[in-house]
């Protein structure tokens, strides 16, 4: 009943003695027997594994669709994170929490049944190891199907991932403004279109800092002068590399006002560390006014540029 | 008068193959030796070497981290451009000249002929030639420390532009030397795996099957047939990029129509398979060791090694996953993301493998065993936090931070350490004929497992609180003052892992003169190396063994030894039944 004709052919050829087969039959039987019990907890809790992923794996699903922009209190590792303030931040947060907490059950699980063997089955007198090689699919199985659910879990990962994918980096939502960020050994350039929202007039406004209103989707066109830089703002969840040759857009929306640090995050040179930015959040108004002071005191700069060198115009 | 000249001729050639080294000097015995056995242990002292190198790099790097700016106990100031220096060796050493020498060259030259039962490798001379190599590529890769403008301080990785540019990091002939280093080593590694692969395809012993030779053989040869296919393309990568600094060329200048993402892939597409090169060998080592102390069969011989062949595959497929947020197109990220998560599945079913080997088993803790099961459990943790940087939307916000160097360290350290300890503490009577000191190994393996924990546990946390890797100066960002806690506990467990490393010090050098000697099978293993003398003496077996059986028939019932090595036909003993 327990030994089928293909795990006895399997047997005959590592074997491959008729004497030696008979006496495996009884004894594996016998044993068998003794471990039905056992093996019927193990199959018990791996569709129980099996649906508790398949049912978290729906409840993610229902959530994500429910509303785009997903605010999630922080529930298990993204509480040592600092405190999100993107509108995408939050997604990014969940995907990790849901990684986390897949990972948690499969080590703790792992782990535990490396201690428990190692404890259980230390050497003793007069007990003999159980001559077991998994070699056919009835005990091959208990590692199959606990990788069958590793699959499982995988896809849900990759399903919630693929979405947070998709609204931080795949699809850029319409942006209310852009600013071009141009990364150099070793600082940010931060450039504001003209009041027309052009770039191409030379009445740009270039600034060591990045102010952004509150609650509008901001575009940044990331280039870079000399060797490849990264954009990475902790508290956006936002991280992308700049190419020099390439101008590489990412977007974000801040929803809280505050000063964060832009830091660089991909190693740049000797002074790669020291390489920081403001981020400045504030109220449209605020920002408004900020751009409006900011564009008089260049024209003022300029013009007295222009009048004090009067032969090079 | 030519059938006199041969039959003259035939007996000095039979005599000269029979002995191959015997009567040879010092030089040809120990130093420019042909003889696989030597040449491993060769690799190993060279790796153990560089190791040393390596780990003091680590300590300065840590030293440096936890209190900035303060002059080091045994150094002195670090400025940035040598803390990046020291970063980019202290990978680059690491990787290529103390895993890849431990693990593929020494393990791997020492014990594939005596696992299959051959004399020597396929080819000896082209083995000492590799080993020779990689010799001179270590030394180009110290002598470049020592240059004035300073060693290679790109990152091991190496992107250009800034390592295309000699003026962007300050480094003319340190990047030069360091990309000569890496070509020559990567030659090294070519010649052996060559070897490796023939000798495992062709000189097997009789009655040895493909589906009878040990799974470190298996292992070994799928990693050498996956460092063949991949490192092409980084091989010509490194050409174009000292092309573009020595010749000027723009394979990878913008300004000029060059890429720089074109290295990313170039490199990746090396680098991801590299990891499974280092880590396949280390697994091999921790499935001999298994069996021999459970005392029972590997769990599914099969399965494993057809999830090897699936896990090697797939990782020549999942490279961009390293890219994400590189630049590249978004679209991408998602296929590479499923296909990298994937990979879990193959590595779950040789970790399930190996602790399903545990299951009714009867285990002796030696100090092997604990090695490898603090590497399993270690390696547990580095193969979970690897779905946090495998899925893309997580990887956003964790990618270049202190998570993936927590990550990689604790995929590569349980094996590349861990791994290569147990194997070390396991086959060193075989290759010393000495026995390594039991107490000592317990202390030393505690302690490295203990402070191992202790000193990249807390760069996880560094990692979720974003702190980016590679920065010099810890208090630089505002955001990076409350994680500097954690940045001192690794620390202090980096200290506390090295100080750990002294007991193996004094053990390996302590047993290599003093030691009890070894019988030929101290282990009661079944495998082909244990059933000749220790150390095995030139040409390994006298008589070439006829293999009969698998190689972990361990507690076969019946039979009243549990163990039977891979030439003893089982007749004898269960002829009662």
């Amino acid at each position: 009943m327990f030994v089928s004709a293909h795990s006895r052919k399997l047997k005959r050829r590592v074997f491959g003695q008729k004497i030696f087969r008979c006496q495996r039959n009884q004894r594996e039987r016998a044993l068998w027997k003794q471990s039905y019990r056992s093996e019927r907890g193990c199959w018990l809790l791996s569709w129980f594994l099996f649906g508790a992923c398949f049912a978290l794996h729906l409840t993610r699903i229902a959530s994500a669709t429910h509303s785009r922009k997903l605010e999630v209190q922080n529930l298990v590792i993204s509480a040592w994170f600092p405190a999100n303030v993107s509108t995408y931040g939050g997604q990014i947060d969940h995907v990790i929490d849901l990684i986390f907490m897949i990972v948690a059950i499969w080590f703790v699980l792992a782990q535990g049944t490396i201690i428990y063997f190692a404890i259980r089955y230390r050497r003793k007198p007069g007990v003999k190891a159980q001559y077991v090689q998994g070699d056919n699919l009835k005990q091959g199985a208990w590692i199959l199907v606990p990788a069958l659910l590793v699959l499982v879990c995988d896809l849900s990962i990759d399903a919630a991932g693929g979405r947070a994918w998709e609204t931080v980096k795949g699809s850029l939502p319409p942006p209310d403004m852009a600013i071009q960020v141009t990364g150099k050994q070793f600082a940010w350039l931060f450039t504001y279109p003209a009041a027309d929202g052009r770039f191409d007039t030379g009445k740009n406004l270039t600034e060591n800092s990045l102010h952004v209103p509150v609650g509008r989707v901001v575009h940044v066109v990331l280039q870079s002068d000399d060797v490849i830089h990264d954009f990475f703002v902790p508290e956006l969840r936002l991280k992308q590399d700049i190419v020099p040759g390439r101008k590489i857009t990412a977007w974000f929306e801040v929803t809280k006002a505050g000063t964060y640090e832009i830091a660089c995050s991909q190693l740049c040179g000797p002074a790669h560390f020291g390489m920081k930015a403001q981020l400045v959040a504030e109220s449209p108004a605020d920002y408004q006014a900020w751009l409006k002071s900011e564009r008089s005191a260049a024209d003022k700069k300029t013009a007295n540029l222009t009048i004090a060198t009067p032969t090079n115009g | 008068m030519n059938g006199a000249m041969e039959a003259q001729a035939l007996p000095q050639t039979t005599t000269v193959v029979e002995e191959p080294h015997h009567g040879a000097g010092f030089l040809r015995s120990y130093v420019f030796s042909t003889d696989h056995k030597v040449i491993g242990k060769q690799y190993l002292a060279v790796g153990l070497l560089m190791s040393l190198i390596g780990g003091f790099m680590a300590y300065l790097i840590r030293v440096q981290l936890a209190w900035p700016g303060k002059p080091l106990l045994g150094w002195g100031f670090i400025p940035p451009a040598s803390y990046l220096a020291l970063v980019t060796m202290h990978g680059t050493i690491m990787v290529f000249f103390v895993a890849m020498p431990i693990l593929l060259g020494a393990f791997g030259n020492f014990l594939i002929p005596l696992m299959i039962g051959a004399k020597d490798m396929a080819f000896p001379r082209l083995n000492m030639l590799s080993i020779w190599t990689l010799v001179v590529a270590s030394t180009l890769l110290l002598g470049s420390l020592f240059l004035p403008d300073g060693a290679a301080s790109a990152g091991w990785t190496g992107y250009p532009p800034l390592s295309a540019v000699p003026s962007y990091t300050g480094n003319y002939w340190g990047i030069n030397l360091w990309l000569l280093a890496l070509a020559l080593e990567f030659s090294s590694f070519l010649m052996g795996g060559i070897n490796f692969l023939t000798t495992a395809i062709n000189l097997r012993a009789p009655g040895m099957t493909l589906w009878r030779m040990p799974l470190l053989v298996w292992l070994e040869i799928t990693a050498s047939a996956l460092f063949l296919l991949s490192v092409g393309p980084l091989v010509g990568g490194s050409i174009m990029l000292l092309l573009d600094r020595i010749v000027g060329t723009s394979f990878y200048n913008p300004a000029h129509g060059g890429d720089p993402l074109l290295w990313q892939h170039l490199f990746w597409f090396f680098g991801h398979p590299e990891v499974y090169v280092i880590a396949l060998p280390a697994i091999g080592i921790m499935m001999e060791i298994l069996p021999v102390f459970a005392r029972k069969p590997i769990f599914g011989y099969r399965t494993i090694v057809y999830s090897t062949i699936i896990a090697g595959f797939l990782s020549l497929v999942v490279w961009a996953h390293h890219m994400f947020v590189s630049g590249m197109d978004p679209r991408l990220a998602t296929p590479f993301s499923i296909m990298t998560i994937v990979i879990s599945i193959p590595f779950a079913v040789m970790i399930f493998a190996m602790i399903a080997t545990l299951w009714r088993a009867s285990i002796s803790f030696t100090v092997p065993m604990l090695f490898t099961l603090a590497a399993l459990s270690s390696f547990l943790i580095g193969g979970v936090t690897g779905i946090f940087l495998g899925s893309q939307a997580a990887d956003i916000y964790l990618h270049d931070s202190y998570f993936v160097v927590a990550h990689f360290h604790y995929t590569l350290f349980p094996l590349v350490f861990m791994g290569g300890f147990a194997g070390v503490y396991y086959w060193f009577p075989k290759m010393f004929g000495r026995k390594l000191n039991p107490s000592l190994g317990l202390v030393h393996c505690l302690m490295t497992f203990v402070f191992f924990n202790l000193t990249f546990i807390p760069l996880f946390f560094a990692g979720f609180g974003g702190a980016p890797r590679r920065i010099y100066f810890p208090f630089g960002y505002d955001f990076l003052k409350p994680l500097q806690h954690y940045q001192v506990l690794a620390t202090y467990g980096a200290i506390l892992l090295l100080i750990g490393q002294l007991p193996f010090v004094l053990n390996f050098f302590l047993s290599l003169w003093r030691g009890a000697p070894a019988e030929a099978n101290p282990w009661q293993a079944n495998t082909l190396e244990w059933t000749i003398a220790s150390p095995p003496h030139h040409g390994n077996f006298e008589h070439t063994p006829h293999v009969v059986r698998g190689p972990y028939d361990y507690s076969v019932p019946g039979m009243a030894q549990d163990w039977i090595t891979q030439d003893k036909p089982v007749a004898q003993t269960s002829a009662a039944v």
